[in-house]
């Protein structure tokens, strides 16, 4: 295990663990932007796991960015020309987005077990896995219209491909939280599962998958979890039979 | 020289914050009288800064299925329905179409540029081929990969070649929600009032522009604005402060 001040990244039989660990809120500070990385850096570009789970230590997922931090982090870092154009941005957020992306683009499963709050910067790194099991009571929702910015970390482009471009618009500009219910009906999470097993169901999920012997692909995500419905429906004697979809 | 008829009118009016634009079958307008009628929508539209959000009712396109008939006639006219289209396509607010009756021809066009469609539970919906041409050079199937759930169009690639009722519309992400007939009108002003209600006019603007990115550019592209919009409304936001 990779132990950080803020996060974890821990590799169990072939599955990369990659843990917010800042219990209760786990909420993304500057420290935590930049372990999120070093994580990727010295740990995830060089590993050989054949999936990643991302998931939040105790109730929550995250509540976002620490925005008082965020803010006088990027108007202190970027650099504006007198044509009102961006000369610099700050490094941090760049690499974070990149991060980002890179996890969007891989070529395994990346799954995000989603529970408690999911706000803001939270969601736009589950909106990077290629699904997400929700766990029941969880809360999602982007309110960065509510402190006066948009989101900046792909929440703009994931979002709308995944709900559709009317929802993603109600969510962004409205910034109000949508339950787990409504989560799965629009699409925006794949399974709902009991709060009290979402990292076991997302990780029988991804277990799942890696044991289909043809390559995994991203658009198949649809097709892989009607088939995990169906496992889970047909395996009665397998503990997690609390997996609603 | 024969005038061809716009088979619609559109009167416009202000609440609130909110700028209703109604769109109307009628056999009784006139080319000028749309002209005029648009040019004041955009007038009071673009040129107010009060305006957060804007409610389109399109009341039954139902007369569009008897002919058809052309927006526009006249050489000068040709582009008419392009600049309704573009207006819609184009806006720095979010606009919330409210569809009743059928939803055909152009007013499924208005409906498709709008940023948010709802309907009542009667609404059907009449798509044209998917490789017609829904605005300049996107067309219908383009828009509907951009408006719909990404997993709903990949599993129901021949579904919206005929025609949608209200259900379906919402499972597919094309609509957001069913609200009943009565009071529609006002549910949906509330609707966007709560969504736009207590924002500042340029932080709707500047998210307004990447999610309209997100319909218009390539991904790259759309992500870079993005990143612009989100620097610079942060760096205002702490200055405000």
């Amino acid at each position: 295990m990779k132990h950080y001040t803020r996060l974890y990244w821990e590799e169990d039989n072939n599955i990369g663990h990659l843990v917010i660990n800042d219990p209760p809120a786990n909420k993304m500070t500057k420290i935590w932007f930049d372990e999120f990385n070093q994580v990727f850096r010295k740990d995830i570009y060089k590993s050989a796991v054949r999936g990643i789970l991302i998931y939040g230590k105790g109730r929550h997922f995250s509540s976002g960015a620490d925005i008082e931090q965020l803010r006088k982090n990027v108007a202190t870092r970027i650099l504006i020309s007198q044509e009102n154009d961006i000369d610099a941005y700050p490094k941090y957020l760049s690499d974070f987005r990149e991060s980002c992306a890179y996890l969007d683009e891989l070529s395994i499963p990346v799954i995000g077990a989603v529970n408690g709050i999911c706000f803001g910067s939270g969601l736009e790194l589950a909106l990077s896995c290629h699904m997400r099991v929700c766990g029941s009571g969880a809360l999602l929702s982007s309110p960065e219209v509510t402190y006066e910015f948009p989101p900046g970390v792909g929440g703009t482009q994931r979002l709308p491909a995944l709900v559709g471009y009317g929802k993603a618009v109600e969510m962004i500009v409205g910034g109000e939280p949508i339950g787990a219910k409504e989560a799965l009906s629009s699409g925006l999470v794949d399974v709902i599962t009991d709060k009290r097993e979402t990292v076991k169901s997302a990780e029988t999920l991804i277990r799942y998958i890696i044991d289909i012997k043809a390559p995994y692909t991203k658009a198949n995500r649809g097709s892989y979890i009607k088939q995990f419905n169906q496992y889970i429906h047909n395996a009665k004697d397998l503990k997690s039979d609390r997996v609603i979809s | 020289m024969n005038k061809n008829y716009h088979y619609f009118q559109v009167t416009t009016q202000i609440q609130d914050a909110i700028a209703i634009i109604s769109f109307e079958w009628s056999k009784n307008n006139t080319v000028d009288d749309n002209r005029t009628n648009f040019k004041q929508m955009k007038v009071l539209v673009e040129g107010s800064e009060e305006i957060k959000g804007i409610v389109v009712l399109l009341h039954d396109g139902s007369g569009f299925m008897d002919s058809a008939p052309r927006l526009s006639f006249n050489g000068d006219d040709d582009d008419f329905d392009l600049q309704l289209l573009n207006f819609f396509n184009d806006l720095a607010i979010p606009s919330l179409a409210v569809v009743t009756g059928r939803c055909t021809g152009f007013f499924l066009k208005i409906a498709m540029a709008a940023s948010i469609r709802i309907c009542d539970p009667d609404t059907l919906f009449y798509f044209p081929e998917k490789s017609s041409f829904f605005l300049n050079h996107i067309t219908i199937a383009d828009r509907l990969n951009k408006l719909l759930k990404s997993n709903f169009q990949k599993e129901n690639p021949d579904l919206f070649t005929m025609n949608i009722c209200s259900d379906m519309a919402k499972e597919s992400g094309f609509v957001n929600c069913i609200l009943p007939k009565e009071g529609l009108k006002e549910n949906s002003m509330n609707l966007l009032s709560r969504m736009v209600e207590n924002r500042r006019r340029y932080v709707i603007d500047s998210t307004m522009k990447t999610l309209t990115s997100y319909l218009k550019y390539p991904p790259r592209f759309a992500l870079e604005e993005e990143w612009r919009q989100f620097c610079l409304l942060i760096h205002k936001s702490f200055i405000n402060l």
